[in-house]
């Protein structure tokens, strides 16, 4: 069975249609990538399947392992296996990050029919998984994203999204903002993350990224349609190019 | 201290009827409903008190004759319903009261299973947490432990009216002093008709070995609740109080209107906790304690420290401002208050802090939640005297509001007089962002988990200011308070 | 009826008689019938808790006789860049010291039955706007229609001038801007003798219309100036409004502004410096009534001597009026052991997606910005003229005319302790 299959999508905001259609399919184990410029519907895509109540579904369907996402909330999406890692992740002033993983890191166990996490289990694995990615754990301490850098609040979402061992990870534009120093930590994180049961979709505006993230599949995302498919040249095209020329290359083909 | 977070986990999924809203069936002795001189005199008598103290009683009945009950601010949403003074009953006692129990064996069991119930078995909470309770059952004391050790310290914590008849020249000496019987209209109606409360006396150099602990419960119908609190810590001694409500299940209107006198010396410091979750209302407004209580402290001597934490999620209606006169040099005086409203329920409720010594310092931090219809209003004073040179204060005010029927007021008033004095204020609205809850439920907490998480993130600072087990308490209040708040 | 005087008669209660005889008759009487009901406040009033009227309320006002402008008063009022200048004595219009009428503005005096005024605000309860109401002679009507904008500025420059007589006059700003309009009115209030004045501007603002507003108060030591403001604004319209205290004896202003269409924004600012036994109180209260308006209020007194200011503002948001975003904000810096300030920033809210913060400091100057200074070469008393005079700056940059700035920093300076010490170019800081 495939790992996340989505069909004709359509989505829309406030009546406007921004995603017109569409396909996607991963298989466990893949890494998938979303290029395309801005407005063209990435962000979008991310969160749709991530259950943001802001977008209406008018058409299509998402399956999760042949489970039915659009009907479920956003947290029982999460507890399936969703993990996004938000592009500009939320401040929750007064909340510790420790805490509010603990919260999550147990829901999700609960869910999957683990025992939850003591203290001492909670954070043996906090502190295995901030190594990952180099993660100061006294920023832990700190209210979720609080007074974090740029690179900061980047790494602690690779960090969570190691923590909650999702099946299906979506990376939205985890690079923008990010020296390459930092960049490559992130990149190694996920790397480490790759298994042959997991999955991602790496949404990016820039090539860059994908040098470190070495994707099986590369789309590209034209108006909230996916215009092109292939491997991961596209993306070294696109970085000499520009999208102008698909741009054109679409509008004739219309 | 951080308390374990889980442990409000657990509670979160309590039911959200009113948790403790039962009724203890023990037999009370009670005077029919009415006040007047007669009334006084016969309290005073039950409680065979002296003269000096009758004619303290008689004296602020006159003078409450002649004050008008304070038109104070309630905001729409809420069905004032005026209290009728003549129908309230000022005098119940268990019927047990002749014969006071000397241990926990001799206390009633149906009073030990109203504690059951309240999930604080009073021993093992005694023993296992090192506190001691001297509880208050409606309007006299009935148990006290842990005397001896106290005892053993020259610490004196015992309920008011045993004060009268064992310490009478420290209660005539600090009666009053703090608040005035005729400071206001619900404290001259406290003074004439108190009843029982709670007296700590810690001596001079004492650190108070155990946190005190008083738990108070309104259970008679129609039964005001006048109790008064009196606690003198010498120069250079320590205590920390906890005072902490709940109250059975009524549909009428309660009064409940206590008075609080703190005085601390020389070096001294008070920390006085409160939780109060006095019964709010049903969802539609009915019913619920008016809950207006005078709490003031005094730093008589240098260097001397009150600090009041409240969290406040009861009563239909809390107007209630401890304060802090700060006399002595250097003394220093703090406010933390959580406030939260739901339903129907109103909070007016902040601090006064009189700068009137050198460098005297105060801390204000305000964290007022309105939910439902509810309403919260943050009312304040800080006053800067012109002798309080270099003194320094600090408020921050902030509101969440959940919902668009609900109101949150902010009314400071901030009067300086001295050139060199630092006053700052600063006060914010926040809602919970629909991002912040999409947040937390993309990594699989569901919102009304993110909503408890978010409002317990909002008054962090406050709570941290509780001792343990009471922020536990706190904790769950509010989630509970909380429940089926969220759109 | 009568406003009650010492020797119990009532020349201002006359002049009021004999006003109403020619014109607003029954608006006047009913006016100065609500003043005596009122009486003059006392510190009971919450309203003037911080206010001592008691030497006002002893005082036996009288109508302000006819007279003319003080040639070198005026001259130092003459600002370059202010525009149309049009110069009032004791509430009347001086045409020979002013300029030509602007096309937008009108005298109201010939108006006085047709003109619909106190419409903009409910000022019920406050005496000295009945007494605006009672004793109004003349004033200025700006009304510019959709689209159009006023040329230049108009500067309105009211002088009180009596003999030995304690007077009493007003002025009424009424300005009207349509759809789009555009306007910049100063005033400016100046004087000396033993005078009560009541200015009173009333601002109602089309969608997207665009006012600027200052009041620059310069009065004498005597003077009790007794002001209001009044405004309501339509859809996305701005007002930008600040008031300048240089003079005066007790200078209390009475702010009311509604926010009643969407994405409207009102700015109300001030700042005041204080000088022997001067008294600033400033009472603002802003309304927001519909969705996404912004309203900054911020209030700065700088405290000498016996100086004292009281600040008390409310911002109240209505049922509805999400999107709100508002700030309100009081400082005070004293700079003697005798001056006082007192804050009271209120917030009263009914909505739950809005942004509302207010702050209060009082202290004096930072010993840390003080040091800095010192540590960099700069003598204290100059360190302290400059601290002090920054922070005046930060209201007075937001005076609408740039010879108008100069002009008032020039005022602020001449009053400053220690700004002897500093040089001219602290002007243009």
């Amino acid at each position: 069975m495939s790992l996340l299959e989505i069909k004709n999508l359509h989505a829309s905001v406030d009546g406007i249609e921004i995603l017109k259609g569409i396909n996607l399919t991963i298989e466990p184990g893949q890494v998938h990538s979303i290029m395309g410029p801005n407005g063209s519907g990435k962000s979008t895509l991310a969160r749709v399947i991530s259950g943001e109540e802001t977008y209406d579904v008018t058409e299509g369907s998402v399956l999760l392992g042949g489970k039915d996402l659009l009907d479920m909330d956003p947290e029982e999406r999460a507890r399936e296996g969703i993990f996004l890692a938000f592009q500009y992740p939320v401040e929750i002033p007064g909340v510790s990050t420790k805490y509010f993983l603990r919260t999550a890191v147990n829901s999700i166990r609960a869910h999957r029919g683990l025992d939850e996490l003591d203290a001492y289990g909670f954070l043996k694995l906090v502190k295995e998984k901030a190594a990952w990615v180099e993660l100061d754990p006294a920023l832990l301490d700190r209210p979720v994203n609080e007074g974090f850098s740029g690179g900061e609040k980047k790494r602690a979402e690779i960090f969570q999204m190691a923590m909650l061992e999702p099946t299906m990870c979506i990376l939205d534009e985890t690079d923008s903002g990010l020296d390459i120093d930092a960049l490559r930590i992130v990149a190694d994180g996920v790397n480490q993350q790759r298994s042959p049961d997991r999955g991602f979709l790496v949404i990016t505006h820039y090539q860059r990224l994908l040098e470190y993230i070495v994707p099986d599949v590369v789309h590209v995302l034209l108006d909230g349609r996916i215009v092109r498919s292939g491997g991961k040249e596209i993306a070294l095209e696109l970085e000499d190019k520009g999208y102008g020329w698909l741009e054109e290359e679409v509008a004739a083909g219309a | 201290m951080e308390t374990d977070p889980n442990t409000m986990l657990d509670q979160w999924a309590e039911d959200s009827e009113y948790k403790w809203g039962f009724v203890t069936d023990i037999e009370s002795e009670t005077v029919p409903p009415g006040l007047n001189e007669d009334v006084i005199r016969l309290i005073s008598a039950r409680k065979s008190e002296p003269e000096w103290l009758l004619e303290w009683r008689l004296d602020a009945f006159a003078k409450w004759q002649e004050m008008t009950e304070p038109p104070w601010a309630h905001w729409p949403d809420h069905d004032w319903r005026p209290i009728d003074y003549q129908a309230i009953s000022y005098f119940s006692a268990p019927k047990s009261d002749d014969d006071r129990p000397k241990s926990l064996d001799e206390v009633d069991p149906k009073l030990l299973e109203t504690y059951e119930k309240l999930g604080i078995p009073l021993e093992e909470r005694a023993a296992l947490a090192g506190v001691a309770v001297d509880a208050v059952f409606d309007s006299v004391s009935v148990a006290t432990t842990f005397r001896d050790k106290l005892a053993e310290a020259g610490v004196i914590f015992c309920s008011f009216s045993e004060a009268v008849q064992e310490h009478p020249e420290l209660v005539r000496k600090y009666l009053g002093k703090v608040v005035p019987r005729t400071d206001n209209f619900f404290a001259a109606l406290n003074a004439a008709v108190f009843t029982d409360g709670s007296f700590v006396y810690i001596p001079k150099g004492v650190r108070c070995p155990m946190e005190l602990s008083t738990y108070f419960r309104i259970n008679q119908m129609n039964t005001g609740q006048f109790e008064r609190t009196l606690i003198i810590a010498e120069e250079g001694s320590y205590v920390s109080y906890l005072e902490g409500c709940t109250a059975p299940q009524r549909d009428e209107n309660q009064l409940h209107a206590a008075v609080v006198e703190l005085i601390a010396m020389e070096d001294a410091e008070i920390k006085y906790s409160t939780i109060q979750n006095w019964y709010p209302g049903d969802e539609n407004g009915v019913g619920g304690i008016y809950n207006f209580v005078t709490k003031r402290g005094l730093c008589q001597g240098d260097r001397s420290h009150i600090s009041w934490t409240q969290v406040e999620t009861g009563s239909a209606m809390t107007w209630k401002y401890p304060s802090c006169v700060l006399k002595g040099d250097d003394s220093v005086g703090e406010f933390y208050s959580v406030a939260l409203t739901n339903n129907h329920q109103q909070a007016d409720t902040g601090t006064k802090m009189v700068h009137v010594g050198k460098r005297t310092r105060s801390n204000v931090v305000s964290k007022g939640i309105s939910a439902g219809k509810g309403h919260n209003t943050y009312r304040g004073l800080v006053k800067i005297l012109p002798g309080a040179a270099e003194a320094r204060n600090y408020t921050q005010c902030d509101s969440m509001l959940m919902g668009s029927a609900c109101g949150a007021h902010t009314f400071p008033v901030i009067e300086v007089e001295n050139p060199t004095a630092q006053v700052e204020h600063e006060a914010s609205t926040t809602k919970i962002g629909e991002d912040q809850i999409f947040y937390c439920n993309q990594r699989g907490i569901s919102s009304e988990d993110a909503v408890s998480m978010i409002v317990n993130g909002f008054c962090r600072e406050v709570l941290a200011e509780l001792p343990m087990e009471f922020a536990v308490e706190a904790r769950a209040l509010l989630a509970l308070s909380l429940e089926d708040s969220v759109g | 009826m009568c406003i009650k005087t010492l020797d119990n008669t009532c020349p201002l209660c006359d002049a009021i008689d004999s006003l109403a005889s020619q014109s607003m008759g029954e608006q006047r009487r009913a006016a100065c019938e609500r003043l005596n009901e009122l009486g003059w406040p006392t510190r009971k009033n919450d309203a003037f808790r911080y206010c001592n009227l008691k030497p006002l309320s002893e005082t036996s006002w009288h109508p302000a006789p006819s007279a003319s402008p003080d040639a070198a008063t005026l001259d130092a009022l003459n600002i370059a860049g202010t525009g149309a200048r049009l110069v009032f004595v004791n509430g009347r219009f001086d045409e020979t010291a002013s300029s030509t009428l602007p096309d937008q503005a009108r005298l109201l005096a010939p108006m006085l039955n047709e003109m619909e005024l106190d419409r903009v605000a409910d000022f019920t309860n406050d005496p000295f706007a009945q007494l605006a109401t009672a004793l109004v002679e003349d004033g200025v009507v700006i009304e510019v229609p959709d689209g159009q904008e006023l040329s230049e500025p108009i500067h309105i420059v009211h002088l009180s001038s009596g003999n030995d007589d304690p007077i009493a006059s007003t002025l009424r700003i009424v300005i009207r801007l349509g759809r789009n309009a555009k306007a910049c009115v100063l005033e400016t209030w100046a004087g000396d003798g033993p005078t009560l004045v009541t200015p009173m501007t009333e601002v109602e603002l089309g969608e997207g219309a665009h006012c600027d507003h200052a009041r620059l108060v310069e009065h004498g030591d005597d003077v009790w100036h007794m002001g209001a403001i009044a405004s309501k604004q339509a859809a996305d319209s701005t007002f930008e409004s600040v008031v300048l205290t240089v003079g005066g004896k007790t200078i209390r202003t009475l702010a009311h502004s509604s926010l009643d269409g969407e994405g409207a924004h009102a700015a109300v600012r001030g700042f005041g410096i204080g000088d022997d036994q001067r008294h600033m109180d400033s009472r603002l209260h802003v309304a927001h009534m519909a969705p996404n308006c912004t309203s900054r209020e911020i209030f700065k007194h700088l405290l000498p001597d016996h100086s004292t200011a009281a600040f008390t503002a409310r911002i109240y948001v209505n049922e509805g009026a999400h999107g709100t975003d508002a700030v309100q904000t009081s400082r005070n810096l004293l700079m003697s052991n005798t001056a006082k300030a007192w804050s009271r920033p209120e917030l009263e809210i009914y909505a739950d997606d809005v942004k509302c913060t207010h702050g209060a400091t009082t202290g004096e100057i930072d010993p840390g910005g003080l040091f800095y200074l010192r540590a960099r070469g700069v003598p204290e008393a100059t360190a302290r003229a400059l601290l002090a005079w920054a922070f005046a700056a930060e209201v007075i940059n937001e005076v609408p005319v740039a010879d108008l700035r100069t002009h008032l920093a020039r005022r602020i300076l001449a009053q400053l302790p220690g700004a002897e010490t500093l040089d001219e170019g602290v002007v243009s800081l």
